[in-house]
């Protein structure tokens, strides 16, 4: 459930605790006669200030509603819930860390065959969910807790684990260049670190794009049957974080090769909309073709989720572009040669 | 005992009711719903249930196991989860799965990257 977490209250102090509320039904939403049931709410740690306590005479069992253990409150046991009854309660917990919430990402492949490389670019719309700052930002409050380390609600930091192999990798934003990032390649996983130009407080936002090439090779593999490839790319590639990440909406776009056609896709992500089309850039002759998914409301543990697209992509596309670039050539010295050999001096040639 | 135990099914066969382009230039962030007069038939039971709600991270996950009974005469083949008209717009990924053959499920979808098993359910309807 995204965008369902609401912080109270919702301003607070540079160094406060950031508390967030969270209502739902007691009864689980049903279309059928449920006989027995029982919900469960697990919270981070076991500091919950507030939440809703039912009377114990609709609790089966005539006990205080809800049983609180450490991090876990149990509403229930309720007998015989018709079919569509709700019982909505609320519970308020510490949660002080960022809610990270990408309102887009924009996710481009491209696969380029010439080049034997992927290149992934990533642009993100970040938001922080939680509580705005009642006061103005103290940049020196900030600096004098950075040593310390505390648990904190604004967003600090973003550790993008990539596949071993990504190299070249770059983080920009509006301005340029944030030279505010770590990359550690490894053989496990090669592990980019960014830390955003500032502290992004709740309701404050941060756009960035972030890109890395890779060796198509451990992404791409020619079947046996024709001149068709495979190309397995997982779907998202977003940061890691414990805290957890949502995606309001994610277009993704696999460029593939000038002249590839019958592209074919399977993920296990759901997906609303795909479509394929034209992507044309410097020096095309037709555009690349380009497949675009969108999907809404992801998180981060859709992280792992393959995106598999197969294409046809016959060896004479392959040579079209050269091809049709030394004609270019070609056509232009036969126009220089052609338009050399006029005669545009003026006046009769004296003929003898 | 003819308790049918699959956490399954449930399609509501929805994009392709409400085909109808909408003409607008934001972005679409919402999926399509059900007509409201939509109620499923009562042919289930639910025997035990319990939710869970996890807050660890800055997104809620619930999960539901539930053991279902076919309370009709025949097999059935859809189990409706509704959400208020309100909710369903925030449900990021949905999954069903059946809890006895789990593994079964997660080995396929790395296979074949679909199963059976496990749908997308986007159906929802009014609390009377």
């Amino acid at each position: 459930m995204l965008s369902a977490l609401f912080p109270v209250p919702s301003q607070l102090a540079q160094t406060d605790k950031q508390y967030l509320q969270y209502t739902f039904s007691a009864y689980t939403a049903s279309a059928y006669l449920t006989e027995k049931q029982r919900t469960k709410v697990k919270t981070p740690n076991s500091d919950v200030p507030d939440y809703t306590s039912l009377p114990s005479e609709l609790n089966d069992e005539q006990k205080a509603d809800p049983q609180k253990q450490g991090a876990t409150l149990t509403y229930g046991l309720y007998n015989n819930v018709p079919a569509g009854a709700q019982q909505p309660v609320s519970v308020r917990y510490e949660f002080t860390k960022p809610v990270t919430h990408a309102t887009l990402l924009e996710r481009d492949v491209e696969v380029s065959h010439w080049g034997g490389n992927l290149a992934a670019e990533e642009r993100y719309w970040l938001v922080n969910q939680g509580a705005g700052l009642k006061n103005h930002f103290s940049r020196v409050e900030w600096q004098k807790q950075s040593y310390m380390n505390p648990p904190t609600f604004a967003l600090k930091g973003l550790n993008l684990p990539l596949h071993p192999g990504a190299v070249d990798p770059y983080f920009t934003d509006d301005i340029g260049n944030v030279s505010t990032s770590k990359f550690r390649p490894g053989k496990k996983e090669a592990l980019l670190e960014l830390k955003p130009r500032y502290p992004v407080f709740g309701t404050w936002k941060y756009s960035f794009r972030v890109g890395w090439n890779a060796d198509l090779s451990s992404y791409l593999r020619k079947l046996s049957a024709g001149e068709t490839y495979a190309l397995k790319v997982p779907f998202l590639e977003g940061p890691r974080a414990g805290e957890g990440i949502s995606y309001g909406r994610v277009n993704l776009r696999v460029i593939l090769p000038e002249g590839a056609t019958n592209v074919k896709f399977s993920t296990d992500v759901p997906i609303v909309d795909n479509s394929t089309s034209l992507h044309r850039t410097f020096m095309d002759t037709l555009g690349r073709t380009t497949l675009s998914l969108t999907a809404i409301n992801l998180v981060d543990e859709f992280r792992d989720r393959d995106l598999v697209v197969t294409y046809d992509y016959p060896w004479t596309a392959g040579y079209r572009k050269p091809v049709v670039i030394t004609l270019g050539i070609f056509a232009v010295f036969a126009a220089a040669w052609v338009m050399g050999s006029i005669d545009t001096s003026i006046g009769k040639n004296k003929r003898a | 005992m003819r308790s049918i135990s699959f956490l399954a099914g449930c399609v509501a066969a929805v994009s392709s009711f409400a085909s109808a382009e909408l003409n607008q230039s934001k972005p679409l962030l919402s999926k399509q719903l059900l007509p409201s007069t939509f109620s499923p038939p009562q042919v289930f039971k639910n025997n035990n249930l319990v939710k869970n709600i996890n807050l660890d991270k800055g997104y809620s996950r619930e999960t539901i196991n539930v053991i279902i009974e076919n309370i009709d005469a025949k097999p059935q083949s859809e189990y409706y989860l509704p959400f208020e008209t309100s909710l369903i717009s925030k449900i990021g990924g949905l999954e069903v799965r059946d809890k006895k053959a789990a593994e079964k499920g997660i080995f396929k979808i790395e296979v074949v990257g679909f199963d059976t098993e496990r749908s997308v359910v986007e159906s929802s309807w009014e609390a009377p």
